[in-house]
């Protein structure tokens, strides 16, 4: 008995079309450009890090100011001390 | 070390009839041995002689076009939710691609569409091992080296991918 499958044997094989390997240099090429290169990568990070170090020292200094401020303006103490 | 020209010389119509076998459509098959070259270009260094370099490309091929597969089905459903939704009869994006084999001969292009249709239901193991095997001949040592498992269980997810293929024909047939 024939086996169904035996058709698959005729499939033959296809060639490349020749633009193919241009097409991919092209993507490689584009991919490239693309690319963060390590120098830009470092240089991000230290001004990230620059810029979050900035915004945590003036947000600690304007939040002592604050504090003291409406100790002063409500007339309390400024401190902890309790008994003089 | 082979440059990247020698590779693609050795090795595209490979990638390209491999790609063409899971997918059955130029385009999607030529977009598949893209994608494989890009990734081989990008990771030849990271390539370790554990095995040949034609079975490496055998595998990045195999996962490259199963993920094509998946994609498109993806994108299929989300067409599907988005018809829903979006009633626009004149919408041709979603639509099915068309069965573009150029290793098919026109006479049996009929019969084949039909296998390749069956096939394409297979496990994707099953049909792995049944498309290196019945349509890229590659032996069952070859086909154990390329998908990493025991020369036994390639025979037997032959075995298995034949008599489902053959039921799923008969069952086809018989409508």
């Amino acid at each position: 008995m024939k086996d169904p499958l035996d058709i698959l044997d005729s499939v033959q094989k296809a060639e490349t079309p020749p633009f193919l390997y241009t097409r991919i240099l092209n993507k490689i090429q584009v991919s490239r450009q693309n690319k963060l290169t390590p120098q830009f990568a470092l240089g991000f990070a230290l001004s990230f890090i620059l810029l979050l170090s900035l915004n945590i020292q003036v947000f600690k200094s304007n939040k002592t100011d604050t504090a003291t401020e409406i100790a002063q303006t409500m007339n309390l103490f400024s401190n902890n001390t309790l008994y003089r | 070390m082979p440059t990247f020209e020698d590779i693609y010389k050795a090795h595209n119509n490979r990638v390209y009839n491999l790609a063409l076998q899971y997918v059955q459509n130029i385009e999607d098959a030529q977009e598949i041995t893209q994608d494989v070259f890009m990734i081989i270009h990008n990771s030849i260094d990271k390539f370790r002689e554990a095995s040949s370099l034609s079975t490496w490309i055998y595998r990045i091929t195999i996962n490259k076009s199963l993920d094509h597969i998946k994609a498109k089905k993806r994108k299929k459903r989300l067409g599907f939710l988005s018809n829903l939704f979006y009633d626009d009869s004149n919408d041709v994006k979603h639509e099915n691609p068309t069965f573009d084999h150029p290793g098919v001969l026109m006479e049996q292009k009929e019969a084949l569409e039909s296998i390749f249709n069956q096939l394409n239901e297979l496990p994707p193991n099953q049909r792995t091992a049944l498309i290196l095997n019945k349509l890229e001949q590659r032996s069952h040592t070859e086909i154990a080296d390329i998908m990493q498992l025991s020369t036994k269980a390639v025979e037997s997810l032959v075995q298995r991918g034949k008599s489902n293929l053959s039921k799923k024909i008969n069952e086809n047939e018989g409508k």
